[in-house]
């Protein structure tokens, strides 16, 4: 009775396995991180929990959390049928019922080790995704640096930077003469020398970007030294150290190998776990062929014992 | 009395789950909108507009038909506001940098970019100094002639 689906559970186990199985459940789950100026510019601490974030999101999070979700239950149900194979365990003899538990419990953990490679595979696949992710936002920021570094642009800034200075030693020559009323402005420097009338109000009214350029800079600067201040803005610390963007990118990604790792360790684990499964159903599917009694064939044996056939010679 | 701890204990931290997430939807929603200023800030040309700006003061120099003091009237009101964009750009940090063909263009030359603050530096009107740094003067215009280019 029980051959038939022990060996087929023993064939279904390895085609389990199988990547082709896997991939083909999975269609609509997927995430796309992308790099974005957001990421880049994210105070650098905040950036995994961004990714985290923006996975949380995806569809492919929702497959893996529905995976955990079918796991608890299996892992449920490989308990309880744990407890009632481990309770007929010591009944002698071994009746229908102990074969049935057993042949649940094998069941039970073969669908665990299913579910659990499943749940690896789509690891895995956050994983990678991660890490290219780590990878190419890295990328974004050497390039950045290389542009800041280039020659080209450190000259500029140079130039731009000696403007500002020369320009800040004009400012204060510049309101005086632009202050003045326009009928004298540019007056006293001009070439003609004459003075002419007045055809605009006297009045100098300073434009809105001179009258709030002013205010609005001493609150810039306060504001600027609060953010610089912020605990939320601080370089994340690793072992009492303090990491640039680029350095905990770089952390990032090695943690996300560490990880890639140890998946590869629990997949060898899960392979052994498998083999185990397979092994227990062969030996089930040998003890009900070979070492179950069969009745039937009992009875027809002592039936056809000599000695039970001698009566009916012996008295006639 | 057990199961009312426990059930006071689950809505504490369903309560707290709830805040976490709400306090994560607010910092990348700020995140969000503050990249999206900065990207408002850098698509604001404050060059183009210190370009324009001079090239109607140019227009306003060679339009025949204002009277003198008009003309001046109107180079006084455009200086103004050549000086607050001079300033605008000075300060742009955006552009500190920026590789772009027009951004180093303008810094390569500073006086005829910043043409308010550099005549007033040369103690100069900035028409004149405008011509001068064209290597125009009044001898150069009166040789030259009409003619096809």
């Amino acid at each position: 009775m029980y051959k038939q689906p022990v060996s087929i559970l023993i064939l279904l186990l390895p085609l389990c396995f199988a990547p082709g199985f896997v991939s083909a459940g999975n269609g609509g789950m997927d995430w796309q991180p992308a790099a974005s100026e957001t990421l880049i510019r994210m105070p650098a601490k905040y950036i995994d929990a961004s990714i985290e974030d923006n996975f949380q999101k995806s569809s492919l999070a929702s497959g893996i959390h529905a995976l955990d979700a079918q796991i608890q239950l299996e892992v449920e149900r490989m308990h309880e049928s744990y407890k009632i194979v481990s309770e007929m365990e010591n009944e002698q003899p071994v009746n229908q019922q102990a074969i049935e538990s057993r042949h649940q419990f094998l069941t039970a953990k073969s669908n665990y080790l299913g579910l659990l490679h499943e749940k690896q595979q789509l690891s895995e696949r956050v994983l990678h995704k991660k890490a290219t992710l780590y990878q190419r936002v890295l990328k974004k920021l050497k390039k950045n640096k290389a542009d800041a570094n280039d020659p080209v642009s450190m000259a500029l800034i140079e130039k731009q930077k000696s403007a500002r200075a020369r320009l800040q030693g004009a400012v204060e020559r510049v309101d005086n003469l632009l202050s003045q009323p326009l009928t004298n402005m540019g007056g006293a420097l001009s070439s003609s020398g004459e003075t002419p009338r007045s055809t605009t109000p006297n009045v100098y009214k300073p434009s809105k970007y001179q009258r709030e350029y002013g205010e609005n800079l001493a609150k810039v600067q306060q504001l600027k030294h609060a953010i610089q201040q912020h605990s939320a803005n601080e370089n994340p610390v690793l072992d009492g150290q303090s990491l640039n963007r680029e350095q905990y990118i770089r952390y990032l990604l090695s943690h996300v190998d560490s990880e890639l790792a140890l998946l590869d360790q629990e997949r060898l684990m899960l392979g052994y776990m498998a083999k185990l499964v397979a092994l227990d159903a062969q030996a089930l599917e040998h003890e009900i062929a070979y070492v179950e009694p069969d009745g039937e064939a009992m009875a027809i044996k002592a039936q056809m014992r000599i000695a039970n056939t001698t009566d009916m010679f012996i008295g006639n | 009395m057990l199961d009312m701890k426990k059930m006071s204990t689950q809505h504490a931290q369903k309560n707290k789950s709830i805040f976490r997430d709400v306090m994560r939807g607010v910092f990348f929603g700020m995140t969000l909108f503050v990249s999206s200023i900065t990207l408002l800030h850098a698509e604001s040309r404050t060059l183009s507009n210190l370009e324009r700006e001079r090239s109607s003061l140019m227009e306003i120099v060679v339009q025949e038909e204002f009277s003198p003091i008009e003309r001046k009237r109107k180079i006084a009101l455009s200086q103004r506001r050549l000086m607050d964009m001079e300033r605008m750009v000075i300060r742009d940090d955006r552009l500190l940098g920026a590789n772009d063909p027009m951004v180093k263009k303008a810094f390569d030359h500073y006086e005829t970019t910043f043409l308010v603050h550099a005549s007033v530096e040369a103690n100069q009107h900035i028409v004149d100094f405008w011509l001068q740094q064209l290597n125009l003067d009044s001898q150069s215009i009166l040789e030259s002639k009409r003619g096809r280019r």
